[in-house]
């Protein structure tokens, strides 16, 4: 029997030795030359850490593996967390600003009173007929009673920039009537500033009505 | 999936639960430790998943089968974890002052081995073989493929050759490892 045999034989001896698959008589003869053989039990030891060393290479690319897949999870779960949480966040708030919304429109529904003009006859007894400015006013009181709030308040800005000539609708009115459509649409803080315009001009017919708003805001 | 379940997935060296099992008591353990024993953070998931590899090959090597288990496969590991985690502290010369958990069994390390710095330098050394002999040896250790099976799959001329070529690779790593290991007298 040549060296390498022998050492192959030897090898597969221990193999068996290792993997348990040896009879009980081989076995109980292998474990007593093991106690009088430093030698053998150094080749045990260091075939058992070889195969060890395979097993935990393969191992560890397994556990390299499965750690990627749980951070990976980990990653959607924060992703659905953060969805979750901006989803409650973006309904809460949408939850608060409709009923924000709410709030400011049922205040201007309660002082909004639809603007009646009698129109008073000129020195010479004729009727003055109403402007385009006036007939612009009218068309954005009717858009803001049909709920048309922002083409109101464009309608009625337009005005209050301008310096048409009116005969139907005063300065007062236009203030009052963009500050409801303001605070229909939300937009408390224009609302307001323009109820202290009104507030300011102690004669108009809106002055009491924008003191008693302004305290409502 | 019963203790016996997850022992025989780990003898038939099925990957993915393998896998499965790995990370079933990953969390847990971590936070157990984390819990129980002064460590660095930056250790114990190394901790577990050496313990982990214990395990396996404590299967492996049929030390654990579903006839001796005599306490739960998560026991066992976790006890394992704990007594590499008290050799952690020793060795960076902390001194353990924390008791064990009664519900652990802390196995004891019943062979001697080669010791640490050696198991490194064979780890090492196996990782950086050459072909073919690491996949002969992964063949025959990791997929315990027959030698006519390796013969066949590797394309030699017969299940001799193939049994030479291994003897060939595994004398090699050994004279290699002879050189580099360190051996305590």
């Amino acid at each position: 029997m040549t060296e390498m045999e022998d050492n192959t034989n030897l090898e597969q001896e221990i193999d068996r030795y290792l993997e348990g698959t040896m009879t009980a008589e081989e076995n109980e003869s292998f474990n007593e030359r093991l106690k009088f053989d430093p030698e053998l039990v150094r080749e045990v030891e260091l075939q058992r850490s070889i195969i060890r060393a395979v097993r935990n290479e393969r191992l560890g690319r397994i556990i390299e593996n499965e750690e990627r897949q749980l951070h990976k999870q980990g990653r959607i779960r924060k992703l659905v967390i953060s969805i979750g949480s901006f989803a409650v966040a973006a309904s809460l708030f949408g939850v608060f600003y409709l009923t924000y919304l709410n709030n400011c429109e049922n205040l201007a529904d309660r002082y909004y009173v639809a603007y009646t003009y009698v129109p008073l006859p000129s020195r010479g007894g004729e009727i003055v007929s109403i402007t385009k400015a006036d007939s612009m006013f009218f068309n954005a009181l009717a858009e803001l009673e049909r709920g048309n709030k922002k083409h109101a308040i464009k309608l009625l800005e337009n005005l209050h920039h301008s310096s048409y000539e009116m005969v139907a609708a005063t300065d007062p009115a236009i203030k009052w009537y963009l500050s409801l459509a303001y605070l229909k649409n939300g937009q408390k803080k224009n609302a307001r500033i323009l109820l202290q315009e009104i507030v300011k001009k102690p004669n108009s017919e809106f002055t009491q009505k924008a003191k008693n708003l302004l305290k409502e805001l | 999936m019963t203790d016996v379940d997850k022992i025989l997935a780990i003898k038939k060296k099925n990957e993915f639960l393998v896998g499965k099992i790995y990370g079933l008591y990953r969390n847990e353990f971590l936070f157990f430790l984390k819990k129980r024993i002064s460590i660095n953070p930056d250790d114990i998931l190394e901790i577990y998943q050496d313990a982990f590899m214990v395990l396996c090959n404590k299967v492996y090597e049929n030390k654990i089968n579903a006839d001796n288990l005599t306490s739960s496969l998560k026991s066992y590991l976790f006890g394992v974890g704990i007594r590499i985690a008290y050799n952690v502290n020793r060795k960076n010369g902390k001194i353990p002052t924390e008791d064990i958990p009664e519900t652990i069994d802390v196995p004891h390390d019943d062979e001697p081995g080669l010791g640490e710095e050696n198991e490194k330098i064979i780890q090492k050394a196996v990782h950086e073989m050459g072909e073919p002999c690491h996949t002969i040896l992964v063949k025959q250790y990791w997929e315990e493929k027959k030698v006519e099976e390796i013969a066949s799959e590797m394309n030699y001329k017969n299940p001799d050759t193939a049994k030479t070529q291994k003897y060939k690779c595994i004398q090699k790593l050994k004279n290699e490892l002879r050189g580099k290991m360190v051996y305590q007298s």
